[in-house]
């Protein structure tokens, strides 16, 4: 019986095959050649790697779980080729890769084979980003290269403060730096939920199953292949109506961007990504009228929606991997800009709002984007409404080259009269191709998408672009 | 809830979830000296007193806490907390 085995239950903490088993639709997943594959007698079959390739809602993926109750999920150099193995299979069968972690990294007592062996393991799962989708799940915790594993993945989820991710744990930390430091605060999840290394967070093995099976149910199997299609005939949750006021007209006051969701958004369909990370913008998968698409929407109760370094960050990785993937972007925009100040500027705000421009740029050679003004595009910051194939625009949004307080402190600092350089219509400046009401806007944005082309198509074995973690 | 009661809910907890033999279960025992867990098996220790016991806590509060009496009583402590709240 592997150690812990009663606590492992009580924790509701599945083993490898059990995750692997469920991630998939019942009875299908089928463990690949390797299962007998170990090196000496201290090894189980297996060498402590469950991998295969199962359906899940009835599409192909390759599943690789290691399992911490067994040499603490470390894995061998046998192990690691099997998975090596598989990720390869993967990207030439056009099969989404997901990753089931708890593993302390490479297998210590193999010594150089097994770090040899890892580093090509991750090593081909960085070759094959853009061309499948890599989620992960980390059950436990993730060292060493299993960490650097789960930051390889395009979508990643945990057990919220359950699991860990580091380079290296407590205990080396301390001898090899000095620094005490818990589990926690090291690499667990409140962390890595703000540093962009995990996008989701859930109680316990079963929801995270769940969570990667919804995450794959938005996306295709490869960059060649079609998302999967939902429900037309779903509504939004929660409608909005003529006298609704969706976006308050007052500039300074927040608003809940969850309203704007779930008045636009097939009911139900919303899976937010890395909603911590960078919190001034949100980004997740979401269908409309059944199309999966990546949405960005701006959320001005945090730093008014001023786009920082770290949102900047999450702004770029997802717009990247919706281009990848052939998903459609539509970007809700309600942006003072880019964050001025200090702090920012030694965050390198500059270079990351820069890779947001060249992300969304990108994106329009490979897939529709709309994007619709809410309230304010301002400065640089309109890069998320500009440049879209279709942007609209709420009736009373305004497109500025900044602020007015800004506006005005920068005319009285230059010693010149103060000029309002609001452009009150959108529509009117050119920036906007219509002007939509907000009760109207779920439709106008279903027309607009079913009017412009799809993805960008590409030969099988191909991408559009490839996916660098940042 | 006593630190005594608390005291023996955890050695509960120690004997059959993490197979700590019940000798070396004393209030003077440290947690990953004497009983050989480590930073996941803390975490899940921490875990699995606060569903047994009925209280919550952040991680960062259990840090700090090296043996099995300094766990009972701080348990015993959060225990009392949390039925105060619950009946004020």
């Amino acid at each position: 019986m592997a150690e812990g085995s009663v606590r492992a239950r009580r924790l509701g903490r599945l083993s490898a095959e059990e995750r692997a088993a469920r991630l998939c639709d019942p009875g299908t997943f089928a463990r690949e050649a390797g299962a007998l594959a170990a090196r000496g007698a201290e090894t189980p079959p297996g060498d402590g790697l469950v991998a295969g390739v199962g359906l899940v809602n009835g599409r192909p993926v390759s599943v690789i779980a290691t399992d911490g109750r067994i040499l603490r999920g470390a894995l061998g150099e046998a192990g690691a080729m099997t998975a090596t193995r598989l990720v390869s299979d993967a990207r030439d069968a056009g099969r989404p890769v997901v990753l089931l972690l708890d593993s302390d990294g490479a297998r210590q007592s193999e010594g150089v084979p097994a770090v040899n062996a890892n580093a090509r393991l991750l090593a081909t799962l960085a070759d094959v980003g853009g061309y499948v989708p890599r989620l992960a799940a980390v059950f436990g915790a993730a060292g060493g290269s299993a960490a650097y594993a789960l930051a390889l993945s395009d979508l990643a989820v945990a057990l919220a403060d359950r699991s860990f991710a580091f380079v290296a744990g407590p205990a080396v930390v301390e001898r090899a730096l000095g620094e005490s430091c818990s589990l926690d605060a090291l690499g667990g999840t409140r962390l890595h939920g703000t540093t962009g290394l995990l996008h989701a967070s859930v109680s316990d093995d079963t929801e995270a199953l769940a969570w990667l099976r919804s995450a794959l149910g938005f996306l295709p199997g490869a960059a060649w292949s079609a998302p999967p299609p939902g429900d037309p005939a779903e509504d939004a949750a929660t409608p909005i109506g003529a006298a609704d006021e969706l976006i308050p007209f007052d500039g300074r006051r927040a608003w809940d961007h969850r309203r704007a969701v779930e008045g636009i958004v097939d009911g139900g369909s919303w899976l937010e990504l890395g909603a911590p990370w960078g919190s001034s913008i949100r980004t997740g998968l979401a269908r409309l009228a059944g199309r999966a698409l990546l949405l960005v929407v701006s959320s001005p109760s945090d730093r008014a929606g001023a786009l920082d370094a770290a949102a900047s960050r999450k702004l770029t990785r997802f717009v990247r991997f919706a281009a990848a993937f052939g998903l459609p972007i539509l970007t809700l925009a309600d942006t003072p800009g880019f964050l001025p100040g200090q702090r920012s500027e030694r965050e390198s705000v500059l270079c990351h709002g820069a890779a947001v421009i060249a992300a969304y740029a990108e994106a329009k050679r490979h897939v529709p984007r709309v994007s619709v003004v809410l309230r304010r595009a301002i400065g640089a910051g309109s890069v998320l409404a500009a440049e879209a194939d279709i942007v609209l625009a709420l009736p009373d949004a305004t497109v500025a080259q900044m602020g007015a307080e800004a506006l005005e402190a920068a005319s009285r600092a230059a010693g010149i009269e103060h000029q309002s350089m609001v452009v009150p219509s959108p529509e009117a400046a050119g920036f906007a191709h219509r002007t939509i009401a907000a009760h109207a806007l779920r439709a106008e944005l279903i027309r607009a998408f079913e009017r412009l082309p799809a993805a960008r198509a590409i030969a099988a074995g191909t991408r559009r672009t490839p996916l660098i973690p940042s | 809830m006593t630190a005594a009661e608390a005291g023996e809910r955890l050695g509960q907890i120690l004997r059959e979830d993490f197979q700590v033999p019940p000798g070396a279960i004393r209030p003077d025992a440290h947690l990953r000296v004497d009983l050989g867990l480590d930073s996941l098996s803390l975490t899940d220790l921490a875990f699995l007193v606060q569903r047994d016991l009925g209280f919550s806590a952040e991680a960062e509060e259990f840090r700090g806490i090296t043996t099995v009496g300094a766990l009972a009583a701080f348990c015993a402590d959060r225990v009392s907390a949390a039925s105060a709240a619950a009946g004020g």
